[in-house]
């Protein structure tokens, strides 16, 4: 069974389609690429998928669980975390309690535990702090300048994404959907993403990213799927999708308009 | 007996729309609330009074003095208070308190000013009923309500015909856009406090005749014209003035044949059913977010 | 939030906790330092009253950002309960005041639901709306509550023997609930439901795609504000043995605002601040008489042009500056 089964999903905007029948899979433990010129749709196929959109027909799922009737907060305990095309932290909380939250869905405690912070109330704190932690020194790597404590809006763009990425992965997503998580990157940050994508598939975890950065997307990805005007136009490996003309027609336009 | 219930209701509704008309255009200008449109309605009551009643002008002048004056008190509030605080970065929240703030002032300074006793300011257009068509109407409530639409049709007019109007709504709609396309944005967004000032002055000289002079009188008009602005569809002038008509027959009404007490109890029952049910008011308009 | 100082004590450690210590210290010796001075130590049961009030109302606005100008409203609930409670059915005073804070929580609960549906002036006017509702409620309720003339003759606390009939006495039990809604408040903004509400402030959408229930945590933080606006309108009410709907007017729900905007919302000391500075503002003001008003109105206004993010919020951010600025 695939992990995320996108299976014929129609969303509309007054009178414009933003997906047209749109079906994909990703498989189970992939790297999966949806690309495609500027309005095909990717975002908005990623906020169908997350429930911030409601389909008008078609069916989003999870190992066959379906998504879609979900309301949005309770995507992310399915397993389904994401990260945004414009970063989507929370200003003036610190970089640590940014990754706290990502792990909202993974306790339990209540108001009645947060006034009497009982034992278990304290482990379970004690748990998110340090898985928190951990995530954190998962993307920022052994590099010692970030203060943790400092508020997430003082890090540098790079490091904001990359700590976008440790909120989702704080969850515990069986899939993980990045939103052009290269935007706005230097060479460098590049490569460390690329190093962070690939061991996060390592460790079982799916990948689903948009990316405009078409060298980032061919050499990380092991499927690509192409979306044009919300239509899927071209999936396969990257070998094949770079010497799709449908694809390059998409891309640079029919020959003909050009004349 | 219907009649005159149905005529109060639209005197008040049309006061009403003159206020909503103001907190719509600075809404749909810049996305703020405002609290201090009812001490412009105060402000322009004891000017007309001081004018008309005291230096004893002529009506027309004493109207026109008036609400140049506001207009000029509309133009300093948005160029020291609102102005000011936006460039700071201020939230839609700061600038309400602000206009609280303002208002507590006004409402002082006119204590000090002119007094805390109710002024009777005398009616121009004649307080005695008479008889028209078979029934007996109180002819300075008509002109009222005639004077008060040919305002807001000016107004109308103003901002669909003349290219100021149509510099301000641009400037409403897309606040870089119409910078880009040469609209000076500060000074449109001035000119639309300027008039809304002006029509609060408007709705308070004719609003004085009927309702008396006095320094709290714009307290409950701040709240009940917000609402109406709200009711009608914020963003809306059309709306605004609608919402503010459906207030005062709503408020008319329910004081006349259910019980006066409760008549505010109606209103705003009404007000908050319709936020929680149609937010964007009966007349459907944008809701703008504070950028 | 990095609330370097004031937040969770983390930075703080030991100076910090000392102090608090010591202010706790000073308070609880205050009335018998103040023995003769009645009319203060009323002035500080009323700071007392507000600062719970404020604090209610800082985790509806400062922790989950909504905005909120119908505190008074929830304040009159909590004051009216108490009071008919024990006046007309003669239930104990300490019973009536839970009751009145569950009142207000109550109904607090039941105006939150829909309100979590609009948002910014919407809400604001939704509150603004909520409280004159209350307030004519309470006006026109006729010979049940009293009508404009309100109710008279509130019995004071009776715990066992103890019958807190005085300022002085009175005082302890208010320091007591200062104390405890402090405490409560701490404990919720260092938690979890803290760092949700938080994050419905800063970022709904976002905090929604990591399973936090929007709906959920805007209510439960509107029915902590209520609660503890019920809470100090109960303790108002056996204050002063005499409720009016007067007392709790929009200009009320002003003031309670402009308090927390003052001392910095959003933190654990700075409604407290605020509350203060305010109050000792207001007897201050007394004094001109009939200027009182414009003055109040200016100093709202430079409030709002000087210290946007109130005392707190603006201590923080000069020490923010310093840390960046500093080695890092």
């Amino acid at each position: 069974m695939a992990m995320l089964e996108v299976d014929k999903v129609v969303k509309r905007f007054g009178g414009l389609v933003a997906l047209n029948e749109l079906t994909f899979e990703v498989a189970v433990d992939s790297i999966h690429g949806l690309i495609g010129p500027n309005g095909s749709g990717k975002t908005t196929c990623f906020n169908v998928i997350t429930g911030s959109y409601r389909a008008e027909s078609g069916s989003v799922r999870l190992c066959g669980e379906e998504l879609n009737k979900l309301r949005i907060h309770k995507i992310n305990p399915k397993g389904v975390a994401r990260t945004f095309q414009h970063i989507s932290l929370f200003n003036d909380m610190t970089v640590l309690e940014n990754v706290m939250v990502g792990l909202h869905c993974r306790s339990m405690t209540g108001l009645l535990g947060s006034i009497l912070k009982t034992s278990p109330v304290r482990n379970e704190e004690r748990h998110i702090r340090s898985k928190a932690k951990e995530k954190l020194g998962f993307v920022l790597g052994k590099r010692g300048h970030v203060d943790i404590n400092s508020p997430v809006q003082n890090l540098s763009y790079g490091d904001q994404r990359l700590v976008e990425i440790a909120r989702a992965l704080a969850s515990e997503p069986r899939i993980i959907l990045l939103d052009e998580p290269a935007a706005g990157m230097n060479a460098t940050e590049k490569e460390t993403l690329k190093r962070i994508i690939r061991t996060m598939r390592d460790d079982g975890i799916t990948i689903l990213f948009v990316e405009h950065d078409m060298k980032l997307a061919m050499s990380i990805a092991d499927r690509i799927t192409v979306l044009d005007h919300g239509t899927k136009i071209a999936e396969g490996e990257p070998t094949e999708i770079q010497s799709h003309p449908a694809v390059m027609e998409a891309y640079l336009g029919k020959r003909r308009r050009d004349a | 007996m219907f009649l005159h219930v149905l005529i109060n209701g639209l005197v008040l509704g049309v006061f009403y729309a003159l206020a909503a008309l103001g907190f719509s255009l600075i809404y749909s200008a810049s996305g703020l609330m405002t609290f201090v449109q009812g001490d412009f309605f105060m402000l322009g009551a004891f000017i007309a009074y001081t004018l008309f009643v005291i230096l004893k002008l002529p009506f027309v002048i004493a109207f026109a003095v008036t609400l140049g004056l506001l207009f000029v008190v509309g133009l300093l509030t948005h160029k020291v208070v609102i102005g000011p605080l936006l460039r700071r970065g201020s939230g839609a929240i700061h600038i309400v308190l602000a206009t609280i703030g303002l208002a507590y002032f006004f409402e002082n300074f006119a204590m000090l000013a002119w007094g805390t006793e109710v002024y009777n300011f005398p009616s121009v257009f004649g307080d005695e009923a008479i008889q028209m068509a078979g029934l007996s109407i109180v002819p300075e409530k008509l002109w009222v309500v005639f004077i008060a639409v040919i305002c807001m049709l000016m107004l109308h007019f103003f901002m669909t015909r003349t290219k100021m109007g149509t510099a301000m709504r641009a400037a409403s709609q897309n606040r870089v856009a119409a910078g880009v396309l040469g609209v000076n944005v500060p000074m449109t967004e001035g000119l639309t406090w300027a008039i809304a000032a002006m029509i609060a002055a408007v709705g308070g000289v004719l609003l004085a005749p009927i309702y008396g002079v006095y320094a709290m009188m714009g307290v409950r008009i701040s709240l009940k014209g917000f609402a109406a602005a709200v009711v009608g569809g914020y963003g809306n002038m059309y709306g605004a003035m609608a919402g503010g008509i459906l207030f005062g027959l709503l408020e008319t009404f329910s004081s006349t044949y259910i019980s006066s007490e409760f008549k505010d109890i109606t209103t705003f029952a009404a007000l908050l059913i319709v936020l929680f049910y149609l937010p964007t008011g009966i007349f459907k308009s944008p809701i703008i977010e504070q950028a | 939030m990095a609330d370097l100082q004031l937040h969770s004590g983390q930075k703080n450690g030991r100076a910090g906790r000392a102090a608090i210590l010591l202010l706790v210290v000073a308070l609880f010796l205050a009335p018998v330092v103040l023995h003769s001075h009645l009319y203060v130590i009323f002035v500080l049961c009323t700071i007392g009253i507000y600062v719970i009030v404020n604090s209610g109302l800082d985790i509806v606005y400062g922790y989950s950002g909504q905005i909120s100008i119908g505190q008074a409203g929830f304040y009159a609930i909590g004051a009216y309960a108490s009071a008919l409670l024990s006046v007309r059915l003669g239930v104990p005073v300490l019973l009536t005041m839970i009751a009145g804070a569950l009142a207000a929580a109550v109904v607090g609960i039941i105006i939150a639901a829909p309100a979590t549906r609009v948002e910014h002036h919407f809400l604001a006017l939704v509150t603004i709306g909520f409280g004159e509702i209350v307030w004519l409620v309470f006006q026109n309720g006729g010979a049940f509550t009293g009508g404009a003339d309100g109710v008279v003759a509130i019995p004071p606390l009776k715990l066992g023997s103890l019958e807190f009939s005085g300022y002085r006495s009175y005082y302890y039990v208010i320091l007591v609930c200062v104390i405890l809604a402090l405490m409560v408040k701490a404990s919720i903004i260092d938690s979890r439901i803290g760092r949700a509400f938080m994050a419905i402030k800063y970022n709904p959408q976002a905090s929604a795609a990591f399973g936090v229930d929007l709906v959920k945590y805007k209510v439960t933080a509107f029915a902590i504000g209520a609660f503890y606006a019920g809470l100090g309108g109960a303790l108002y009410a056996h204050l002063i043995w005499f409720v009016s709907p007067e007392t709790f007017t929009l200009n009320q729900s002003v003031l309670f605002l402009t308090m927390v905007l003052l001392g910095g919302a959003g933190t654990l000391w700075g409604p407290v601040i605020g509350t203060v500075l305010l109050i000792v503002l207001l007897e201050v003001l007394q004094g001109f008489g009939t200027y009182q008003m414009a003055v109040y109105g200016v100093i709202i206004m430079l409030i709002l042009f000087f210290m946007p993010k109130g005392i707190v919020g603006g201590i923080e951010g000069m020490f923010r500056k310093l840390k960046v600025a500093g080695p890092v």
